[in-house]
Formats: structure tokens, sequence, C-alpha cells
């Protein structure tokens, strides 16, 4: 107590604390605490703040990395074998650094050494490109030619090496060349109908000026187009850090997905002479072949004339009429006989006929008031139902739809498809929409005429998927032409689909029988020794704006095999053949061919030789 | 007395001086080696980087090289070349009536297209963790990896 009071007495010997000395004291203490207080909240603020913790990225970004996109290398197109139909090469770019040209007086020396190897641009233009004035960010660096097949880059750096030993370097500064890939299609034309092509002048970094440019960008047409996405893969940016420190490995960059088609190369290219061949013998305008295996919808060949060499594109001015390019699944036509098949289908399968109804032709049959008539207007009698299909008697089949009523009958076309894609993969592909009773431009006169394959427009890919029910116990596949694709490195393989199953197994063995039949019966040109094989022809009239005046037809033919056990359908589509009107004349001993082929390419053994080996 | 005390375990005034010098030489010494050290290192990082940059390059153009190579190989082999070379060697096509058939493995039946990369395992990283980590990580995980082999487990 008394410490206490004696330094109570000390503190007040001192002088006297100025009360306005003690106030700036604790302003000041306030203000640097609330310099804290804010220092504290504004590093808050700048942890939490969305916007300013970009600021750092944005400077280290522009100041220390640098941003690339890095494209994936565009995947490959092999056939079921693996044989590759589409693929990479490696070509350069090559260009000049104008200021570095300009600086080592170089320009003179490059023109000379490159129009000595390549074959444009010459000496002169060269000249002129490489002495161009230099301007910072409008005139630096300058291509002289793109594309460039590698063996040429290879006679350049062997030309700099020989000068170089010869102890006179060629003075080629501000050369530069890049290399980079470019689609390379090594069948040429085979399944060029197929596969379609890109568009490699327009490389992947100049897709957004080339879609600018309303131009054609990527994959076109084919199979390029419709899996373009797939194939080419995804581009990615990545961050390099400009100091060599930071380095780390760049992202393994996953090619795009590579495609594994269901077409064979060898049945492929057989079909495709043998396309060319009937082109050639018949005077067609164009031929249209499609092979197929029933039981899984694998396209096994499919061409179209004419075809194109993919790798130089650019030479077709008709290329880029996509019906023709790839008529099997882009061009619509009247079907004619061949319909007769789905329409036969129909009938039995409903009830409304059987094999065994006799049917009268008397050379016309009404319908709706107008009378219709069988091809040369040919009158057959009393004939069952595989009759009707072998005379293919226009008569016939309009009664047999005239029984199932326009109802059932438009309903089973429906089931088979008509009117409607198939949804193959393949870019383009048509349809053409069916009328139905109840539409204004249906009359009832179509019933009868849509029953011979007339007043109705199909795709051969229709046509195939819609009788392969026929020839498939009934259930129709969709058609397809991936059969597997390989991404990350694995191998998805992709699973056949069914789409419906428009008849009934027993209706489907039935009519298959039938055409046999009629096939053996009228023997027919399209029978190939060994092989139990059923078919029908069908010729059909052009339709003009006149009407059916037109003498040129449409030959047409469908058929599989073996009969007991279908490995493949074929269709084929003659345009206007000028040798013979006739689908029995011209299309038939074309199916011939291609079933000759087939069954060694696809080796499939005699009837035969398959029985002996299935017994035990 | 206290002067006296003090004065008797005060170091002379030379000694201490010196003692001064040599820590500054010590820290010095300490500096530079750090300072060396980390020039070392920052050079094989350099070097180490630019080999990547190399390295990075090289693997792009042998990608594209044997992409090249795949499809010149592929134009050598094509159905029109190999139909070609066959018709030189007197080969004719196959006629079906002549055809010989006989019941063969199904293990030599020629099989479709498997052209996806066996799969392998887990490939080793283009540059070990080692050159990633700091030296204090690097310090606990060998700690940890002792630890664990004193103890009989694996990691």
């Amino acid at each position: 107590m008394a410490n206490q009071r004696a330094g109570d007495k000390a503190v007040n010997t001192t002088s006297p604390v100025h009360p306005i000395s003690t106030f700036r004291f604790y302003l000041v203490g306030i203000l640097f605490s609330l310099l804290g207080v804010l220092a504290l909240m504004q590093i808050i603020r700048l942890q939490t703040d969305a916007r300013a913790q970009e600021l750092p990225k944005i400077g280290e970004a522009f100041y220390n990395y640098e941003i690339r996109t890095l494209f994936p290398e565009r995947g490959d197109i092999f056939d079921r074998w693996g044989n590759l139909l589409a693929g990479n090469v490696e070509v350069y770019e090559i260009g000049v650094a104008l200021d570095e040209v300009h600086y080592a007086k170089s320009a003179e020396t490059i023109a000379r050494t490159l129009s000595e190897i390549l074959e444009r641009p010459g000496y002169t233009e060269i000249k002129v490109a490489a002495e161009t004035p230099y301007e910072k960010g409008k005139a630096e660096f300058i291509t002289i030619a793109d594309f460039v097949p590698a063996e040429k880059i290879r006679q350049l750096e062997q030309k700099i090496q020989e000068a170089r030993d010869k102890g006179s370097p060629l003075n080629l500064s501000g050369l530069y060349w890049v290399a980079h890939p470019m689609r390379y299609y090594p069948e040429n034309d085979l399944a060029s109908n197929i596969l379609g092509f890109v568009n490699f002048l327009k490389r992947p970094e100049n897709v957004a000026e080339c879609q600018r440019d309303g131009d054609w960008c990527g994959g076109h047409l084919g199979v390029e187009e419709y899996y373009d996405s797939l194939l080419a893969g995804t581009p990615i940016q990545v961050r390099i850090p400009k100091d060599p420190r930071k380095i780390d490995n760049l992202p393994t960059i996953p090619p795009g997905s590579s495609l594994i088609l269901t077409v064979d190369r060898e049945l492929q290219a057989a079909v495709e002479r043998i396309a060319d061949q009937a082109r050639e013998s018949s005077g067609a305008e164009a031929v249209t072949i499609i092979v197929m295996n029933p039981r899984n919808g694998e396209i096994l060949a499919m061409t179209s004339t004419p075809r194109f060499n993919l790798n130089r594109y650019w030479e077709y001015p008709d290329i880029i009429n996509i019906p023709a390019f790839n008529r099997a699944i882009s061009q619509v036509y009247e079907p004619g006989s061949v319909f007769k098949v789905l329409t036969m289908a129909g009938g039995l399968d409903s009830g409304a006929v059987t094999p065994e109804a006799t049917f009268l032709d008397v050379g016309s049959y009404t319908v709706g008031g107008i009378s219709l008539h069988n091809w040369e207007y040919t009158v057959w009698g009393a004939q069952d139902m595989t009759g009707c299909l072998q005379h293919s008697i226009n008569t016939c089949l309009a009664w047999v739809a005239n029984q199932m009523g326009p109802t059932r009958f438009y309903q089973y076309l429906e089931a088979f498809g008509i009117g409607r894609r198939t949804g193959i993969d393949i870019a383009y592909e048509a349809f053409y929409p069916m009328r139905r009773p109840g539409d204004t431009d249906w009359h009832e006169v179509d019933l009868g005429t849509n029953a011979f394959g007339q007043g109705i427009s199909v795709t051969p890919i229709q046509m195939i998927t819609a009788i392969s029910a026929v020839a498939n116990d009934g259930k129709m596949m969709a058609p397809h032409i991936v059969k597997a694709y390989i991404r990350n490195g694995q191998q998805v393989e992709v699973s056949p689909k069914l789409m419906t199953a428009p008849i009934k197994p027993e209706t489907a063995r039935t009519l298959s029988e039938m055409l046999a039949n009629a096939l053996v019966n009228e023997a027919s040109p399209a029978l190939v020794d060994g092989y139990r094989l059923a078919g029908k022809t069908g010729t059909a009239s052009i339709p003009t704006e006149q009407g059916y005046t037109s003498p040129l037809t449409n030959a047409s033919f469908v058929g599989w095999g073996p009969v007991d056990d279908p490995q493949f359908i074929v269709y084929i589509w003659m345009e206007k053949p000028s040798a013979s009107p006739w689908a029995s004349v011209i299309a038939a001993p074309v199916f011939h061919d291609v079933v000759e082929e087939a069954v060694t390419i696809l080796r499939i053994p005699p009837d035969e030789v398959r029985q002996q080996m299935k017994e035990p | 007395m206290d002067q006296t005390l003090l004065q008797a375990y005060r170091e002379s005034p030379w000694r201490t001086q010196l003692k001064w010098i040599g820590a500054g030489l010590a820290v010095l010494a300490v500096v530079a080696l750090i300072a060396g050290i980390y020039l070392t290192v920052s050079a094989q990082a350099t070097e180490v980087g630019y080999q990547i940059t190399y390295l990075e390059k090289t693997r792009e153009a042998q990608t594209l090289e044997i992409a090249s190579l795949r499809a010149e190989l592929a134009s050598l082999t094509s159905a029109s070349v190999m139909a070609q070379r066959a018709r030189e060697l007197g080969f004719q096509p196959a006629d079906m009536s002549q055809a010989l058939y006989i019941a063969v493995d199904p293990s030599l039946v020629r099989r479709e297209a498997q052209l996806a990369p066996p799969a392998s395992t887990k490939p080793e990283p283009l540059i070990k963790p080692a050159y990633k980590q700091s030296l204090w990580d690097w310090m606990v995980e060998e700690v940890l990896q002792w630890r664990i082999k004193g103890r009989g487990i694996k990691p």
C-alpha cells in the first residue's frame, strides 16, 4: 500500500500528460489500426473475389505461358479385315520469315532452290513473295506452298546437305518448313461413295474461317461427314510455359476415333468392277449395287457409279451433287416390280392370300375406277401366287393389295419402313414421303399402282432393308456401315439393331421359297450353280410430266441366298439402260456375277457342301 | 569489482571482430552454396525443359511419320495393286466350280479386325514424381517408406 502511494507520488512528480497529445496518439493508433483492418479486408477480398482471382491467372497466362491449341490426329477408317481405307500422310507447309530474309538477303537463293524442287509456285512467284517488305504485325511470314509431299522436303534437305558438304552452304535464312497431316485414301476411288472425303485443303485450325466462308469444312459426304466429330476428335488448349524450367510434359492428346467399317474390301472391289462392266455393257446412266448381310444389317459392299478418286476430289465438279454421289442412299426412284415382294409379304402375312390362291389374269384389273394393265398388255390366265411373282403380273399384285384393303396394305408398308429413312450411318440419306389414304394427293387407284411399285418412291437402301426382312425370318435389321470404333485405345463393337419385325417368320420362309421357285421356273440368268437363291426383278417405267410415256426404264433386281441360311442380300439398280429395258435381261446377270464373287470372297460353300459339313 | 570481473570474461576487441568476420564469411559461404545449388538445379531444370520440348516435337513428328508409313503401306497393298501383282505372278480368279472345301479348325478361320492396342499395365509417367516434388515432400516420403519397410509392411 505504501509502495503504491509512493508510486502515485512519483507519477505526480513527473510533467502532467497533455490531453491533446494523448488524443493525437490514440488518433494515430486508430488510423493505423484502420489501415491494418482495411489491408486485412482487402486481402480477404482478393482471396475470395472470383474476378480478382482471375487477374493473376490472366497475367500469368499472358506473360509466362503460351496458349496453344492441339488438334488430334484424324482417326483412320478400315474395312472389316483391317485394311486401311482412309488415313493420314505427312505433308509440309513452306514459308518465309520476311525480316530474316530481308536481313540475310536470301530471297534469290530461296526462290532458285525451291523452284527446282517444287512444281508450283515458280521462281518469280517465290521471289516476289520472299521479297515482300516486312511489316510488323501485318506482313511477317508468308506461306509459299502448303501440302508439299514429304519426299520434296527430303530433296530440299539433301540439297542443303550437299551444298554444305561442298563448302558452299546455301543462304536459305528465313526459310521454314513445318509438317502437318493430310487426309489420304490409299485405295483412291474404292468405296468412295461410302467414305466421302475430307476437305483437307482447309486445315483444322482454319475451320472457323472455313465455316465463315460457307465452304466445306472437315468431312464431307459419306462416313467422313456422318462421323466427322468422332473422327476429328476434340482439340485441346494447353498452356506451355515460356520459362523452360517450368516445362512439364504436354498432355497426351488422344487421336480421333478410328472406324472399322462392315465393308469387305475385296467384295467392294469386285462389286465396283461388276458395276463398271454392267454400266458399260448396258449403256445405263448409272449402276447401283448394295450387298448386305440380312442377319445383322451389315453393309458388305455398296457402290454407285460414278466413283471419285478421293485424293483429288476437287477435280470432280459432280462431287457436290449429293444424290449422285451415292445413289444407293441419296437418290429416290420408283422401283417397279421388286416392290411386289413387299406387297406379297403383306398379303401372305395378313392372310389376305395364300401361296396357292389363284388369280385369273385377263390382262387388266380395275382399282378406283381405273383399269390397270400388265407390261405390254400381256395376259397370263390363271396363276397361283408363285406364278404371279414369276411372271411379275401387275394385275395380280393389285388384286392382292385390294384383298388386303388400303389400311392393312399401308400398315405393312409402314412396317417395312417405306416413306422414312432407314437411319443408315452415312450422310445425306434421302427418303420420299409415302402417300397414304386420307392424304389429299392419295387416290384409290394408288392402292393398285403402289402394289407393283409405281407411284411410290424409295431409295435402294430402303428397298434392300425392307426386303431383308423376308430373307431374315421376318426381322428387319438396321442397316449400318460402322462395325466398330476405336476410342481411347479401346475397340467398341457396334451391336446390330433390330428395327422391327413386319412379318411372321413362317411368312418370310414361305415367300423366300416362292421367290426361289419363281427363279428356277423361269430359268433366270440370276441363278448360280450350286446355290439356291431367291430373287425378283423389277422393270419400272420412268414417270415424266406427261405420265409414263418414256421408253426408258429403271431395271432393278433383289435377291438373296442361300435360301436355307441367307448370308447376303443383293440389290441392283440400273438407271435407264439402253441395251435392253428389261431387268431380267440386264439386271439379273449382274446379280449372278455379284453372287459368284460374293460366295467366293465370303467363303460360302455350295448348298451340297454345307449340308455335308452340317452332318455329324 | 564488477568491472574487473566483466573485463576478465570479455573477449579482446580483435577476437570479437574476427568472430564477426568469420560469421559473415560463413553466412556468405552458405548464401554462395545455396546460390550455387539453385543455379545448378535451375540449369538442370532448363536443360530438362528443353529436352522435354525436343522430345515432344520428336514424338509429334514420329506419330506423323508412323501414320504416313501406314498409309504408304496401305497404298502398296491396296486392292488394285494386289490384284495387279497377283495377275503378274500368274494367279487367276478363283473358280468356284473347282473349289475344294475342307473342314478346318475354327482358330484358323480369318478373324475380323481387332485393331485396338492390347490392354497393358498403367503406363509409366513421362516425368518421375521425384522431379516434381519438393525436398521436404521427398524426405517425408522416404521416411514413410523407411518406416513401412521397417515394420515389414509392403507399401
